[in-house]
């Protein structure tokens, strides 16, 4: 047999698992009501009860506490007895139909797999394992349980797959089977020793009831009724079974309306969930090992689990993560049939993908390289994060100005990861991070792989997508989103399935939680939308354009009710802040907002400088600024261009916003804060399309292509670097190095006075371990030790904080105290008086 | 043929044109309130330099929005009614290479719709040429002396010959087979003298010098020719054009005196009352300029001769909407004149510190001019429907030196010398071509250095910008020169049918 005939015969047996959802779930659904499956039976319906009482249980738990190691800890432990009996019982049943499906030619077969590549595999699943439990044993978060099954899964998938000899995973339900085995086992795994070290909150104890109640309902509902049902009423059952076990954790848990109605949507939200993982396991691909690097791998594999086990339960950190980001990558490349590749993807499309990969993992490095302290708006984020989340979320309807999905997204992190600056910024660097293979798709899906390519090299380096993927806060977030809502319109344009029409309507709904503005985003898309309607009119022998009102109409309706909850709270946000000041014509704070020229042509040229080359001391910024001619010569570029409709659509959806925020800006808001880059965050990953998109039309020669998009990253690495590392980018705000300072100077007694009112979070973040007190209180009379004076600077009633800091320096003179010293650090001053 | 890369005859959507033109005024006229306070002068003189350039681009596109505006449709006349008319096929050949001329005899001999009578009219007395003629049954006509160039050479052709229709093709462009059929019902009317259709460069793929003189041609052919015939003020090109016999005697065949003897003979015509008639679609194939060299030369001839019949034109006794017509199409060739002071603007700024506008801010300044600038180039793209490319512009731009001559010639008198543009491209690097320019670009660059290291002033930078803005578009606009790289000539109908002709 030769090599083509060896890759080929797999591709063949793949082909059958590689076909739509449809025909899998069709295929799943007759085997599992044959006679000779009667392990699978249920397997999947199991799932949806299993999935939504354990999201619901672990939601409660969640929001009644503050999710320590312990709670979570049960939770795992919980979810690993109820999945693992499940496995139990479904192994046994499934032997006969892996034996059957294993002499239907699977066995004998020849592996694409090299020994070296899997001993690689499991060299690197057990250093990383070993590695990280070692790095991060003895946290104190409660990490652990997740990060370690999460290791402890992707460990066990190498030892699974290695087990695969002689089985057949050529079929979508046996690949789910295996997926359920290391599922299971790594839970247990962990959650094993996660109760053998700590003990169990009393909620956790509530919730490990959901599943097994919901598993013992479902089984009671089948032995009373053990007749062959239906695909839909077994699915209903276990449903049902599912809402009585979770209604019960519920109750035992909590009765309060608000924390009731989250555990529903919860409980919705997981069984939405739980049918995109399914949809993706069954397009999950699988592939077997060979005898000799069965061994070595299961040699390497286990002595990291080992490690695992010895360490307890514990936090990752960073190296178990960025390890676990390289085996997801290993096992999706050595889980991909190699035949699948050959014939679905050309050779520029692999080489492609490899530059993406290689891209998105500098990305990662790029965005986790953040030298800088936590500023104003970051530490009111990690305030509101630390908190409970039902009061988290009152403070924010009360007292904040945005949305709440990112602060939600940043709540979990701290429970999952940690608070460090380090497990803040980590959701926005890997949402910023995925920003990179997104462009790349949307660049490739609107124009072609080319642009796309320099879509995402752009986006790489890019200064400001780098700043905001480090920050955090919700703007990382907001491109993304809005990036997905461009690819998924595109698809749809181009008469896509449904599923594209879920994808935009989610994201769209996702994208308003995240930032207000980004209504203006979602409105242009429906512009676009409303433009191709019309043209479809105009082309009367095009597409019908029923298939495009009709889930429009939909997609709207869906979305204006998922809205709905939205609107008292934006309503409830903005009069207060209005009320209090802090509405959208405050004067007086605006983080950042003296960093923001005033509305108007300039300033709108300033944040196009901002989106290309990044924060640049104020200098560099009015320079580059300066060379604004050069879009004159762009102007000029695209004379004789032909029109596109990608590009009208870039246009219009990046433009709109931009235009709309800078105009109101410019024509009525008192307040230059409106008028910032990051308010319109989503345009920013659209002006990169539009950049790689531009050069890829108005250059023909590819090598002149590589010229010019080499300058253009040239000079953004040159802005990127300034910008992380230079002291006058008026977005740096060097409170950490300030408090630190005084932390050195500081001795039990000596108080620290701040100014202006609003650093009390920085400084309960970067606590100095001294009294620290607003200037708004006064300053101290006869005081015993030191007084410190801390005044940030570059916010819009900075001049008025320095007025009153000034004052308070004079007074403490009058009481007799010395000036000492004076520190100056970016946007930030100490003075030391004693 | 293959003329499916441009359709002349398409109008782009009329509502978007006027629409445009609309904004464009508008935005014309926020910016010259603006431009016209004085206060804002910095250097006078400067100032004034600045204010007549603009003066004059708001001329242009002042006559331009006005042809634009009533652009329509100009499809094929309808069928001659009657007998078959004779129609006299001119030929004029001046050492043009045999390749070449042989495409088109042939294509000639087979033209439908007219008893056609071809004539080679050979100014080079080639034996080679003569022996072609006889090869392909054509007539073959040689004078003694050249006196008048091309249009001597008709002049006496008319001479000789009787057809009370006289069709005009330049050796190197290839007739299709349609073309009387779709001209020749035009004359129904007795009124017109003459028909003419578009200009099309078969070669663009050839040559990037080539392809942008397509792009420039298809400005004129599409849009701006569409509009002028509209306002009955379309002037003969000198090729691809049918005449009515009675009309070219009665202002006693084409002016002699002229380097651009169509130009000076419309008028002459339109003068007399005769009326002129276009097809916008292409019924004939040619090659443009593929180095260098010939574009300058086609460009100085075409400047001189337009420049040098200004003044026919304001002495002219025609209606003001074809005076306006003619007056425009002269005036174009000064527009070299308002890119050289463009390009000096910056360079004074960098190396001297004079400006012409002094204390506006930058927010000021963009908010004027950059919606101007941006609502004039839109006009274009729009009204010409993508025809005109940057490629053109820059080409145009790189060769304003052309129009500084041209200007100072037509002023002093200096005859100029018809030439005939080569047919076939030159290899290697042409240097002579674009000196004036790379003297430019040189002085361009050395103030963005000196000024750079002078004053790295936010107000330097903007003007290095502009200087460097400059650069690029001259760059482009020249390299094909400098580079002088010859891209393979496409196997197209020409060389096909030179192997009828060795045949």
């Amino acid at each position: 047999m030769s090599l083509v005939d060896q890759l080929r015969l797999p591709a063949e047996q793949e082909g059958r698992g590689e076909d739509d959802a449809s025909s899998s779930d069709s295929l799943i659904a007759e085997r599992a009501g044959s006679p000779d499956a009667p392990g699978l039976v249920g397997v999947g319906n199991l799932a949806w009860a299993v999935v939504p009482a354990g999201a619901v249980g672990l939601g409660a738990v969640a929001l009644q506490t503050n999710l320590g190691r312990g709670a979570l800890s049960g939770a795992v432990a919980a979810a690993a007895v109820g999945l693992f009996g499940l496995r139990v019982r479904q192994h046994s049943d499934a032997q006969p139909d892996a034996s059957r499906e294993g002499g239907t030619g699977q066995a004998g077969r020849h592996h694409w797999q090299s020994a070296p590549r899997l001993i690689g595999c499991g060299l690197a699943a057990g250093g990383v394992t070993g590695l990280g439990t070692l790095v991060t044993s003895g946290s104190s978060t409660a990490v652990g349980a997740v990060g370690q099954l999460i290791l402890g899964w992707v460990t066990l998938a190498l030892l699974f797959d290695m087990n695969a000899d002689g089985e057949s995973l050529s079929s979508t339900r046996a690949r789910r089977v295996r997926l359920v085995d290391q599922a299971v086992l790594a839970t247990a795994i962990v959650a094993i020793a996660a109760i053998a070290t700590r003990s169990i909150e009393r909620p956790a104890a509530e919730f490990m009831l959901a599943v097994p109640v919901g598993l013992a309902l479902y089984f009671v509902s089948l032995a009373i009724w053990p007749s062959a049902l239906s695909e839909p009423a077994r699915a209903g059952r276990a449903i049902t079974s599912g809402v009585l076990a979770a209604t019960l954790a519920g109750i035992g848990v909590s009765t309060a309306s608000v924390t009731v109605a989250l555990l529903v949507v919860l409980f919705f939200g997981s069984i939405g969930a739980l049918a995109l993982v399914r949809l993706l396991l069954v397009r999950s691909a699988s592939t077997e090992f060979g005898i000799g690097a069965t061994a070595a791998n299961r040699l390497l594999t286990a002595g990291g689990v080992l490690t695992l086990l010895s360490a307890g339960a514990g936090g990752v950190g960073a190296l178990g993560l960025a390890g676990f980001s390289a085996l997801v990558v290993l096992e999706r490349q050595r889980r991909r049939p190699i035949v699948v590749q050959i014939r679905q993807l050309d050779t520029s499309e692999r080489t492609a993908r490899r530059v993406v990969t290689g891209l998105t993992g500098l990305a990662v490095t790029l965005r986790l390289l953040a030298f800088r302290g936590l500023w104003l708006d970051e530490a009111t984020s990690a305030h509101q994060a630390r908190l409970p989340f039902v009061q988290m979320l009152r403070l924010i309807y009360s007292q904040d100005n945005h949305p709440p999905l990112s602060q939600i997204l940043l709540w979990v992190d701290v429970r999952v990861v940690g608070d460090s600056e380090f497990a803040l910024r980590l959701p926005e660097v890997i949402i910023g991070s995925l920003l990179i293979p997104m462009l790349y798709i949307t660049g490739k899906e609107l124009f072609d792989r080319r642009a796309g390519l320099y879509a995402a090299a752009i986006g790489t380096v890019a200064p400001l997508a780098v700043w905001y993927g480090q920050e955090a806060r919700m703007y990382a977030q907001f491109m993304l989103l809005a990036l997905v809502i461009v690819y998924a319109q595109a698809r749809i344009l181009k008469g896509a399935s449904a599923r594209y029409w879920v994808l935009f309507t989610a994201c769209c709904v996702a994208l308003v939680y995240t930032q207000y503005f980004s209504v203006l985003h979602v409105g242009a898309t429906m512009l676009v939308f409303l433009l191709a309607i019309a043209a479809r009119r105009r082309r009367r022998n095009g597409p019908g354009i029923g298939a495009l009102v009709k889930p429009l109409a939909l997609s709207i309706g869906v979305q204006l009710l998922l809205y709905v909850p939205l609107i008292p709270f934006a309503l409830h946000q903005a009069v207060h802040n209005q009320q209090t000041g802090n509405g959208f014509s405050a004067s007086t704070l605006s983080a950042g907002s003296a960093v923001v020229p005033a509305p108007g042509i300039y300033g709108l040229l300033t944040n196009i400088q901002w989106a290309i080359w990044g924060y640049q001391p104020t200098q560099l910024t009015t320079r580059l600024v300066a060379l604004w001619p050069i879009g004159l010569l762009i102007l000029l570029l695209l004379l004789g261009q032909p029109r596109r409709n990608a590009n009208r659509s870039l246009l219009i959806i990046a433009g709109l916003p931009v235009l709309t925020i800078f105009g109101a800006s410019f024509i009525a808001a008192k307040s230059r804060s409106l008028a910032e880059v990051r308010y319109v965050a989503g345009a920013v990953p659209l002006l990169f399309l539009l950049l790689a998109a531009g050069v890829t039309t108005v250059v023909s020669s590819r090598r002149i292509q590589h010229v010019v998009i080499g300058g253009l990253l040239l000079s953004m690495v040159a802005a990127l670097l300034m910008q992380e590392t230079s002291t006058d980018n008026p977005r740096l705000y060097q409170y950490r190095e300030a408090v630190r300072r005084v932390q050195e100077q500081a001795l039990p007694g000596d108080q620290l006075i701040y100014a202006p009112h609003y650093m009390d979070y920085v400084l309960e973040y970067y606590s100095p371990g001294i009294s620290v007190a607003p200037l708004e209180d006064g300053v101290p009379t006869k005081p015993t030790g030191k007084v410190f004076l801390l005044e940030a600077a570059s916010f819009s009633d900075s001049d008025a904080a320095g007025s009153d800091m000034a004052t308070a320096i004079q007074k403490l003179e009058n009481e007799g105290m010395k000036l000492e010293a004076r520190y100056n650090y970016a946007q930030v001053s100490v003075w030391e008086l004693s | 043929m293959n003329a499916a890369t441009w359709d002349p005859s398409e109008i782009p959507h009329r509502p978007t044109v006027r629409l445009a033109i609309a904004l464009n005024v508008l935005l014309t006229l926020w910016y010259f309130q603006w431009l016209l306070n004085f206060d804002n002068a910095s250097n006078p003189y400067l100032y004034a330099a600045l204010l007549l350039a603009e003066c004059f681009n708001l001329l242009q596109g002042a006559t331009f929005w006005w042809t634009v505006w009533s652009d329509r449709h100009h499809g094929p006349a309808g069928s001659w009614i009657g007998p078959k008319p004779t129609v006299d096929i001119f030929i004029p050949v001046y050492n043009e290479p045999l390749d070449i001329v042989a495409p088109t005899v042939a294509a000639a001999t087979r033209l439908r719709g007219a008893d056609v009578r071809v004539h080679l009219l050979d100014d080079g007395g080639s034996e080679a040429m003569a022996g072609l003629a006889k090869r392909m049954g054509v007539n073959y006509i040689h004078r003694t002396g050249r006196n008048g160039a091309k249009a001597g050479n008709i002049n006496n052709a008319l001479g000789i010959t009787d057809s009370p229709f006289v069709a005009v093709f330049d050796c190197d462009h290839v007739p299709d087979e349609r073309f009387l059929e779709a001209t020749m019902g035009a004359f129904a009317d007795e009124k017109v003298a003459f028909v003419q259709t578009p200009q099309y460069y078969g070669n663009k793929a050839d040559s990037p010098i080539a392809a942008a003189a397509a792009a420039q041609q298809e400005l004129f052919f599409g849009v701006i020719a569409r509009g002028k015939a509209s306002k009955g003020s379309m002037f003969c090109c000198g090729t691809n054009v049918v005449f009515r016999r009675d009309a070219l005697e009665e202002v006693n065949g084409f002016p002699e005196d002229s380097l651009t003897e169509d130009f000076a003979l419309s008028i002459e015509l339109h003068e007399r009352g005769w009326k002129s008639e276009y097809v916008s679609e292409v019924l004939a194939t040619g090659l443009g300029p593929e180095d260098m060299s010939s574009y300058v030369s086609q460009q100085r001839r075409w400047a001189q001769g337009c420049l040098g019949g200004f003044p026919r034109v304001l002495r002219s006794t025609l209606p003001w909407r074809q005076r306006i017509q003619y007056f425009s199409s002269s005036i174009y060739f000064l527009s070299g004149w308002t890119v050289m002071l463009y390009m000096t603007m910056p360079v004074l700024r960098l190396l001297f510190g004079i400006q012409p506008i002094g204390s506006v801010g930058t927010d000021d300044f963009i908010l004027h001019f950059g919606p101007y600038f941006a609502a004039s180039l839109t006009t274009v793209a729009v009204a010409s429907g993508g025809a005109f490319t940057f490629s053109a512009f820059a080409l145009s731009s790189a060769t304003f030196g052309v129009h500084v001559r041209s200007l100072g010639r037509v002023i002093f008198r200096r005859r100029g010398r018809f030439v005939v543009t080569p047919k076939h491209g030159e290899s290697g690097r042409q240097f002579r071509p674009v000196g004036f320019t790379m003297i430019y670009g040189s002085a361009l660059i050395v103030a963005m250095l000196v000024g750079l290291v002078r004053d790295p002033s936010p107000s330097t930078f903007n003007n290095v910008a502009f200087a460097g803005v400059h650069v690029v578009v001259l760059s482009c606009g020249a390299w094909p020169a400098l580079a002088g790289r010859r891209q393979q000539r496409r196997p197209a109908l020409h060389a096909v049918e030179t192997e009828t002709v060795a045949a």
